[in-house]
């Protein structure tokens, strides 16, 4: 079942036009007051999942901490769960606030264990959630080379076709795109790849373990690089894309940095709800 | 479908959003993540509210002073240990505030990130809405978590690229960044 065959039917004409002119590359176009920013199109921001505070060298600590004030955990949504003060929609940890949904997009109860996409409440996002079948076309160790074609929005490069390893399409992120657009994911057919902006809005950094993620809303999320839709924009560097590292680092880190487009990462898709 | 959207954009074109060369992509294909339209101007110009995300923004970083002559900031931005920053923004709470509010925070990543422009580079930020803002690190109020229980660390953005990553947050580590200050308004 397709709940949006037709793009022209959906309530989000506003930031579909809006991305249109994006696409058009003209930097006199106006977005609507109700559009949201830039490329993405996100409702509201999510809070962080750091729901504690910490000092000098101690995580965990009961917020607020005396000479460190005004941190993280002390105000913001994972604070308000925290304390009993938020109301959700769905479920999730801290501040998070998630619905998980079929196959057909219709939603599940929390308890469920074999989503297939998560809807945002905070943000208004819809998410792909990985698979753990190799032969799969959505399985979450599949590796892709960055890959567009559309000149208007790849930064002047288009990368590498096929260079990953997959299976049931070819080995890019526009030849993915392509192929669960083309097999409906939870009834849509506008799923596109992520920004930072939008990866960023999942990543949980509360907890410790193998990947920062609500792992119950986000099973088989891989410790490793998943790539976003955004070229570098430093002169020279147009062979390179921003990509976003989920996995919970040894010592120290980067979440955010750009490589070079034939580098092989993991992707998850996302789209707008209206 | 093209033709329909240029129609829809072009009358547009007469009036651009960005008034200087400050707020202009470095890079034309990649798309604007801040855009000047996103941003009201507030007050004496010292201060932006973001709309997508309802959050109101000093236009300076701590230790520069906005200019509303000649819309910029005078000075020079302050570097901080982490723990010093967090202290130094209840100060200017505890003592008369900022722009007539006095609920000022070090932005968390998620805050931060969301002012980041990726069209830009050096620095990746919106410099018509942010003048004279820096490329180096600016900290956020969001503590790290590492798996070999380095508890040390905050995260931080660098403006030059606008990269996402961690430094020290002991205030006897070198790590001294910059701050731009940030508040939540009602209705989000």
């Amino acid at each position: 079942m397709f709940r949006s065959p037709n793009l022209f039917t959906m309530n989000s004409q506003v930031g579909y036009a809006g991305l249109a002119c994006l696409l058009l590359a003209i930097a006199g176009c106006s977005s609507s007051s109700s559009s949201s920013s830039g490329d993405s199109g996100m409702l509201g921001l999510n809070d962080t999942g750091v729901d504690w505070c910490g000092d000098d060298d101690a995580n965990n600590l009961s917020c607020p901490v005396t000479s460190f004030p005004g941190q993280d955990g002390d105000s913001g949504r994972d604070a308000a769960a925290r304390d009993g003060d938020l109301d959700k929609l769905g479920e999730g940890d801290a501040g998070f606030d998630f619905i998980k949904l079929d196959g057909d997009g219709e939603h599940l109860p929390a308890s469920a264990t074999d989503h297939t996409c998560v809807l945002d409440n905070v943000t208004g996002l819809m998410w792909e959630v990985k698979q753990t079948g190799t032969g799969d076309l959505r399985y979450a160790d599949h590796s892709y080379s960055w890959y567009n074609p559309d000149a208007d929005v790849n930064g002047g490069d288009a990368g590498i076709e096929d260079g990953g390893f997959c299976a049931l399409s070819d080995c890019d992120t526009h030849a993915f795109v392509n192929a669960v657009n083309a097999a409906g994911l939870c009834g849509y057919d506008d799923w596109r790849m992520p920004t930072v902006s939008e990866l960023n809005s999942i990543m949980h950094r509360g907890v410790t373990g193998d990947v920062a993620i609500d792992t119950d809303f986000f099973p088989n999320t891989v410790a490793d690089y998943y790539w976003t839709s955004q070229t570098s924009a430093q002169d020279g560097n147009e062979d390179r894309a921003w990509q976003f590292d989920f996995s919970i680092p040894e010592f120290s880190a980067s979440t955010a940095w750009r490589t070079g487009k034939n580098q092989l990462k993991q992707v998850r898709l996302v789209r707008n709800t209206p | 479908m093209k033709i329909r959207h240029t129609l829809y954009c072009s009358p547009l074109l007469l009036t651009p959003v960005f008034s200087a060369q400050a707020g202009e992509c470095d890079n034309a294909a990649v798309p604007a993540t801040t855009p000047g339209s996103d941003f009201e101007v507030l007050g004496d110009g010292s201060t932006v509210r973001h709309e997508p995300t309802g959050r109101v923004w000093a236009r300076c970083s701590l230790g520069q002073e906005w200019n509303a002559a000649t819309e910029s900031c005078d000075g020079t931005a302050d570097n901080f240990h982490w723990r010093d920053a967090l202290e130094e923004v209840a100060d200017i709470n505890a003592n008369g505030g900022f722009a007539g509010h006095s609920d000022w925070r070090v932005p968390n990543i998620n805050e931060l990130e969301s002012i980041v422009e990726r069209c830009k580079h050096a620095p990746a930020i919106n410099e018509e809405i942010f003048p004279d803002s820096s490329t180096y690190f600016y900290w956020s109020s969001t503590p790290s978590v590492a798996l070999s229980n380095d508890n040390t660390r905050a995260w931080q953005i660098n403006f030059q690229d606008g990269g996402v990553s961690m430094a020290g947050r002991a205030s006897d580590t070198f790590y001294e960044n910059l701050v731009r200050i940030v508040r939540d308004t009602d209705g989000q």
